[in-house]
């Protein structure tokens, strides 16, 4: 866990999604840093979490995962905070938040999926044995996955700013931990959790994101009451580090329109 | 406006279009010089360069080749998620892409690439951000390797790291039944005493060679043993359940110690085979009401002695001296000893795991340690004892590297002494 | 590792062995004892002061080698026996089965 910013500023969580850790934000923390509490968090499996927490019962499903988030809230003692997440951890803070709202002030949803396989008229975009076949590729990358993920440890001479303590952790993910976050990621099925968000919740949908594409994020804001749904002009699956600018403006805009609840 | 804009993106890419000339009239000169432009398009890899967002913005004709595409229905035309499965999308947009944004380069990624009549090249991937002087990111330059065969090989290493996983997994399943039926289901209740016991075994592969038992003789006797035979493994499995039945079955016979331990030899010694050793140290005893309190007979072969701990804070040690090993010699020597169990008391068996467990120091506990150590459990119950026993062992060690038992047999006390005879 | 050499003396033939006595080793004790063909009378020393590790295993070999000794009309003697050795040897009661000098002292 990791805070910065200021201590009596709104509360802003940071949550990663699938495949990578905490610093997958660092573009966008500065900007938060001058009038909000700016808290990030490692899922367990990733960067420097703890291995040791993980228990298989736990996490498998996204319960488990918001469970953390709300201990990470209980821990801190936040109150109102504005919750960010990025992917699966869309998810998992609504399920954080519909377990307890009292905790959130609102929450900002960055390329959510609700379901990512094709079921009926819903279109997830990806079919079963899509995900299975992911499933097995991330295999085949974890089997070299040292070859695979260690350049990304000892930093980039190209760009010093690319700080030394962000980048010796970088997406080094527990294999086995990260084969069952997988899992549980692309084979929840949480439309039905949708309507029942009370929070004010912003979507933020990239133009074009090949893994939860523009009709996915309209239905996440169909179906959660009040939602609102901006569209961003980048394009892939992480806005926050394909177009920060865009990204960290849409959810300052979001955060400054939120009132202090009592 | 990306289409063809390569040139002006990065002038050191080498252009397309350009057909390099080597034909049959090169000389031997020309060959030393191969052209960078013809290395580029024919190289024995696949060359690709995107901009930021993926789309394609040049390709070499190996690539071309590969997928049977023309330069005109990738270039501008196409990004490279789309040259990807479904799968690869996946794993290109988790894993790839922000590895990319956040190193400027991402290595040897596993990733399969649909051809243009739908067959896929398992390929191996790197790609590098290439950026302006000052470092705004312009393109992706992606290097791929044909990975059919490795592909084909890591899946089979795959297939066999999981069979080994599941056969361990079935081999500690097996092991930890076999060891359960090795080891009483749950010690048997018995009027005015509480027993307790722990096992360990040292490995979850292989079955752990202590062994302890209690149980009834009929009338108000009972009996109990614990003891440890050579070995580990099945061989050991095998001693460990001829030594139960035949201590069980000795003691139905002849309950005095020495004898049913003399039996036990008889039995040992006719199973003996060349190379595998059959024999074990052993503590057999008899307990048996004696007023307000128990009476405890028992003999020892090659074990270390037994304990009391006294309710009034000393500890007894049963020594057997010159008990012999169980099953090596044709006429072993055991020897008998005897004491009292009163409210408060509690005898202690345990096999070496326990005494040969090291201090931090690395100095072993051994006997006069464990003494030392049971003197401060005075007043506790069985069942205190051992677990307070078994925390001394993991606190020093973690995991004990040696299998280990113990046994606890207590005398409450008087809990109600309208009870009492 | 075990290392085993063997050696005449005045005193007679003596086998040393350096290193672990365990299941995997004490095969090739067995080889090299059966190797000495002990004569009748004859009393082999078996030099312990280089062993480092013995098991039961180990001691179920030096139980053979006395059985096989003692079948031949030979005798074993088990010179400078590490404090662990004897000290297993006294809980085993194999002490007394077995001819030693040069014991440590077993506290």
């Amino acid at each position: 866990m990791t805070e910065s910013g200021r201590v009596d500023g709104r509360p802003v969580v940071f949550s990663h999604g699938f495949g990578c850790d905490q610093n997958m934000w660092r573009s966008v923390v500065p900007a938060f840093e001058p009038d909000h509490r700016v808290v990030l968090f490692d899922h367990v499996g990733a960067g420097r979490s703890d291995l040791s927490a993980w228990r298989p019962a736990r996490y498998s499903s996204l319960a488990g995962y918001a469970a953390d988030v709300l201990d990470v809230l209980d821990e801190l003692d936040l109150r109102d905070a504005v919750f960010v997440g990025h992917s699966v951890s869309a998810m998992i803070g609504v399920l954080a938040a519909n377990r307890d709202p009292s905790r959130f002030g609102g929450l900002v949803m960055v390329g959510p999926s609700p379901r990512y396989v094709d079921d009926g008229d819903y279109r997830g975009g990806f079919t079963a044995a899509d995900i299975d076949e992911m499933l097995d590729s991330l295999d085949s990358n974890y089997l070299g996955w040292s070859a695979a993920m260690a350049p990304a440890i000892v930093g980039n001479p190209d760009r010093p700013e690319l700080g030394q303590e962000l980048t010796d952790s970088f997406c080094r993910t527990d294999p086995e931990i990260a084969r069952h976050f997988a899992r549980v990621t692309f084979l929840s099925d949480n439309r039905d959790d949708l309507p029942l968000v009370t929070l004010p919740t912003l979507v933020l949908q990239c133009r074009e994101d090949v893994i939860a594409d523009r009709p996915v994020g309209e239905f996440v804001h169909r179906s959660i009451p009040g939602s609102e749904l901006v569209v961003l002009n980048a394009t892939g699956h992480c806005p926050h580090l394909s177009a920060p600018e865009e990204t960290t403006a849409a959810i300052l805009d979001f955060t400054a329109r939120l009132g202090v609840r009592q | 406006m990306m289409c063809g804009a390569d040139t002006q993106l990065d002038p050191d890419e080498p252009g397309d279009g350009e057909e390099s000339a080597v034909g049959s009239a090169v000389v031997f000169s020309s060959l030393l010089e191969d052209s960078a432009e013809d290395l580029y398009d024919t190289a024995p890899c696949g060359y690709l360069s995107t901009l930021m967002d993926g789309e394609i913005a040049k390709v070499n004709g190996t690539l071309l080749g590969w997928l049977g595409y023309r330069r005109e229905e990738l270039v501008g035309a196409r990004r490279f998620t789309d040259l990807l499965t479904a799968a690869g999308r996946l794993y290109h947009e988790t894993h790839y892409a922000p590895l990319l944004r956040m190193h400027g380069e991402a290595r040897e990624l596993a990733l399969d690439l649909v051809a243009a009549d739908g067959r896929r090249l398992p390929a191996l991937v790197t790609a590098v951000v290439k950026s302006s002087e000052d470092g705004q990111p312009l393109l992706v330059r992606v290097t791929v390797f044909d990975a059919r065969e490795r592909r084909s090989y890591e899946r089979e290493l795959l297939e066999s790291k999981r069979k080994a996983e599941r056969e361990r997994e079935r081999l500690q399943r097996l092991t930890s039944t076999l060891q359960r039926t090795l080891l009483p289901d749950a010690l048997p209740d018995i009027d005015g005493v509480e027993v307790a016991a722990h096992y360990h075994a040292a490995s979850s592969d292989q079955v752990g060679g202590d062994f302890y038992d209690l149980f009834p003789l009929g009338g108000d006797q009972w009996g109990f043993f614990l003891g440890d035979v050579c070995g580990k493994g099945p061989e050991a499995a095998v001693l460990t359940s001829l030594t139960r039945y035949a201590l069980r079955a000795a003691a139905v016979h002849d309950a005095d110690p020495s004898s049913v331990l003399t039996t036990l030899n008889t039995v040992l010694r006719q199973q003996r085979r060349p190379g595998a050793p059959r024999f074990c140290t052993v503590v057999f005893g008899v307990l048996e009401p004696d007023g307000d309190g128990f009476t405890v007979v028992l003999a020892g072969g090659g074990h270390p002695p037994a304990l009391v701990i006294r309710a009034t804070g000393e500890v007894d040690v049963l020594e057997t001296p010159g008990g012999q090993l169980v099953g090596a010699l044709p006429h072993p020597r055991f020897t008998g000893n005897s004491t009292r169990l009163d409210p408060g008391d509690v005898l202690v068996l345990y096999t070496d795991g326990l005494t040969e467990a090291r201090r931090a120091d690395g100095t072993m506990l051994e006997e006069e340690g464990l003494a030392e150590i049971a003197a401060g459990l005075a007043g506790q119950r069985a069942e205190a004892v051992v677990k307070s026993l078994v925390d001394v062992l993991t606190e020093w060690s973690g995991e004990p590297s040696d299998d280990t038992a113990v046994l606890a047999i207590g005398h409450p006390g008087a809990i109600h002494p309208e009870a009492r005879c | 590792m075990l290392t085993l050499t063997t050696t005449t003396g005045a005193a007679g033939r003596t086998i040393a062995l350096d290193g672990e006595l365990d299941h995997q080793t004490v095969p090739r004790l067995h080889e090299a004892l059966a190797g000495l063909r002990l004569a009748p009378g004859e009393r082999l020393v078996v030099e312990l002061s280089a062993l480092t590790f013995c098991d039961s295993s180990g001691l179920a070999g030096f139980l053979a080698a006395h059985e096989a000794a003692s079948a031949a009309g030979a005798g074993i003697t088990l010179a400078n026996p590490p404090r662990v050795l004897m000290r297993m040897l006294r809980f085993t009661g194999l002490d007394s089965v077995f001819d030693t000098e040069g014991a440590a002292a077993t506290g």
